[in-house]
């Protein structure tokens, strides 16, 4: 039996999947047949117990994971349309489970300058990694109970 | 939570903290990790209720049990 909040999580999700960007919450309202009001509690609800986030100071949704609002480095690519930017290099290895029997293009630039990086995923499943030599690395905390760290 | 190119490219990073040293690994481990049902359910339509509910909290603690590893 799924929840207001479900509903409303799923709904922003399934907008996201479709077209690359988290509907506003009074775009979303009408939607779900609630208040615009209510939309907005629903959404700062379901940021706290997920790691997302508004844009600070704002209504804006700026970060729905695996997906990003806000343009980043880690671009996604499905059925050859870049619609999609992950929250953040890890959340990208994660962007396949939403696009199921897909193939997930991740496109990223090198950080010290040097050639790009490119992964295919297929259902969570590495197709292609150029170079071999990836690795991923995070000087944020993960994991761990603050309310200010990603993936609480 | 970035990629790179390879370790010598972490290693030169701008923001490189020796003391997160741990969390460098290679992209097909954070692959792994986030192979992980938080991730991979996203698209139930009762995610939220999973997520919150006994197996999403047992997931949740094997997630951070990993990255602890």
């Amino acid at each position: 039996m799924e929840s207001d909040l479900d509903v409303t999580y799923a709904t922003i999700m399934q907008e996201i999947v479709a077209t690359g960007v988290a509907p506003h919450y009074a775009e979303l309202a009408p939607r779900l047949g609630i208040s615009p009001n209510e939309a907005l509690n629903r959404i700062e609800s379901i940021l706290a117990i997920t790691p997302g986030w508004m844009h600070p100071g704002t209504d804006y949704i700026a970060s729905f994971p695996p997906f990003n609002n806000q343009p980043t480095a880690y671009r996604i690519t499905v059925r050859g349309e870049q619609r999609w930017f992950a929250q953040c290099g890890f959340e990208a290895l994660a962007c396949s489970w939403m696009f199921p029997g897909e193939i997930v293009d991740i496109n990223a630039p090198c950080l010290l300058g040097d050639d790009s990086l490119h992964l295919k995923m297929k259902d969570g499943e590495l197709v292609l990694v150029d170079p071999e030599t990836i690795v991923g690395y995070t000087r944020s905390r993960l994991g761990m109970e603050e309310p200010d760290q990603p993936f609480r | 939570m970035n990629l790179f190119r390879s370790e010598q490219h972490a290693q030169q990073w701008k923001d490189w903290d020796q003391e997160m040293a741990s969390t460098l690994r290679p992209v097909e481990w954070w692959i792994e990790t986030f192979r992980n049902p938080i991730f991979r359910n996203r698209n139930r339509p009762d995610y939220l209720t999973w997520l919150t509910g006994e197996s999403g909290i047992s997931a949740t603690a094997a997630f951070h049990d990993r990255l602890q590893q």
